[in-house]
């Protein structure tokens, strides 16, 4: 069975949110809980030559959730067996068995699993999994005014938009093996220490 | 985690009161077993406050580790992912170490801890208490947390079992020590120990000094940690050392039971800020 993932055209992203907002909505997150995040990449400066100024400076937006990842190293933590994974990828979490030791936390490299304290368990990006299963689009994705975050089979997007999993400040893509496939920004660097730095940590955090 | 105010007390107290468990167990295992007076830490009171000591400290242990779930009642489950999930190891390791501790404190009002069978039942929990202390270690090596995915993060785990075990051993000893009339080794066993602790220390230090080094070399998420070491926790690294250093002190130069349950003290303490430096230096690859 083939695998679900998510493309995005972090060249056309404008970091407006609107993804981020959508997914609190449809799932009704506590203030606090964010499934999807958009990450905003700052860098460059001026430079002087001889009487010029010139500047390097650049912003781009990195629209992420979980990554429903090809090996989920959450699923692979999780003592009650409430992180799971579907056949077509998708990776969800039982509130019924979870029990909130905030492992997943720890170990998935997206900050995808999300702890909700009125609930005491962890919650995350599913997907939208009830959308999935009747022929629609996640929320974020039908939210996306740019047209720059897509959905679809993985295979199909490897072959449309390339293998790129990764760019900074986004962890190796050969750790977890993500179901994602990214645009590059002209400014995103693609080895592991990049020059931007995120701006916005504090909310993502 | 995330950044801010540390929240991980609960679990630097379970992994440290499990610890000195398995170390204590494996302490009391030892010197019953193998030291010359061994006759004298087979002594039913002896045996007994020791092994009462192991399972409170498993108690408080999963008490703590309890503290830092959203949803206990779901803790339950946690025994069932074993074939996937190291935590869940860890729990089960737990579960059997504290039953067969338990055990053993029964058994001994049946069975003198000399006879066969009592060693044998001892041999098996030292056996046990090492696993646990593995499967603590296992949970903590993940491939996305350089500053814990590296083997000194099992060796800081072993030598802080033997370093709290073996002090709660000798101040359980100095405490009961005047039920037994000591000669001998026994006689100059709070002096090997403090030996034994101060060598142990070291070793913690050497593993502390290899692990900055490896992961300075690595760049990312590794590298972050050993900033932070330098940085905002290097208060709390200076205090670890110099308390650790003043119990070597204590334990090497002490020539009386006051200044040894200083020394002692001091250890812990020091043990407690190791801890708390482990977690407090984690850093995740990505976001």
């Amino acid at each position: 069975m083939s695998r679900f993932g998510f493309f995005l055209d972090t060249s056309a992203c404008t970091g407006c949110k609107a993804c981020q907002i959508a997914c609190k909505d449809k799932n009704r997150l506590p203030v606090g809980v964010l499934w999807r995040k958009v990450v905003e990449v700052q860098g460059g400066s001026w430079h002087q030559t001889g009487v010029v100024w010139t500047n390097s400076v650049f912003t781009y937006f990195i629209s992420t959730a979980c990554n429903h990842c090809n090996r989920p190293i959450c699923v692979g933590v999780c003592p009650t067996g409430a992180m799971q994974q579907r056949e077509d990828g998708i990776v969800w979490v039982d509130p019924a068995r979870c029990m909130g030791c905030r492992y997943c936390e720890m170990a998935c490299p997206y900050h995808a699993p999300q702890f909700d304290p009125a609930q005491g368990v962890m919650t995350k990006c599913n997907f939208c999994m009830d959308l999935i299963d009747v022929g629609q689009s996640p929320a974020c994705v039908s939210a996306c005014q740019m047209r720059t975050l897509h959905y679809g089979e993985l295979e199909e997007l490897h072959e449309k938009y390339g293998g790129l999993c990764a760019i900074h400040p986004l962890p190796d893509g050969e750790l977890t093996e993500p179901a994602l496939v990214l645009m590059p920004h002209p400014h995103a660097v693609t080895d592991k220490e990049g020059e931007g730095r995120i701006g916005n940590v504090e909310e993502i955090e | 985690m995330r950044a801010g105010k540390f929240a991980e007390w609960p679990l630097v107290f379970f992994t440290l009161f499990s610890q000195l468990a398995a170390g204590l167990f494996l302490a009391w295992g030892i010197a019953a077993v193998f030291l010359p007076e061994a006759n004298s830490f087979q002594e039913v009171l002896f045996s007994r406050v020791v092994l009462t000591t192991v399972l409170a400290a498993l108690i408080i242990g999963g008490g703590s580790a309890a503290a830092h779930l959203g949803k206990i009642p779901h803790g339950m489950y946690s025994l069932t992912n074993w074939r996937k999930s190291w935590l869940s190891r860890e729990a089960l390791l737990a579960v059997g170490f504290g039953l067969f501790s338990a055990a053993a404190l029964m058994l001994s009002w049946f069975l003198p801890v000399s006879s066969l069978l009592f060693s044998l039942v001892i041999l098996t929990g030292c056996l046990m208490g090492i696993g646990l202390v593995w499967g603590i270690s296992k949970l903590y090596r993940l491939r996305t947390v350089p500053a814990w995915n590296h083997p000194g993060t099992p060796a800081s785990f072993y030598l802080t079992s033997l370093l709290t075990g073996s002090t709660a051993f000798m101040i359980i000893w100095f405490i009961l020590r005047g039920e037994y009339h000591l000669e001998a080794i026994s006689g100059r066993l709070p002096e090997l120990s403090g030996f034994l602790l101060a060598g142990l220390t070291g070793l913690q230090l050497i593993v502390f000094l290899s692990t900055i080094i490896f992961l300075s070399r690595q760049g990312g998420a590794g590298a972050a940690s050993v900033r932070l070491l330098g940085s905002s926790l290097l208060r709390e690294v200076i205090v670890r050392w110099m308390t650790a250093s003043a119990a070597v002190g204590f334990l090497i130069w002490s020539n009386g039971p006051v200044l040894y349950v200083v020394g002692y003290g001091l250890l812990i303490v020091s043990e407690v800020l190791g801890r708390y430096l482990f977690y407090a230096f984690y850093r995740r690859s990505g976001l």
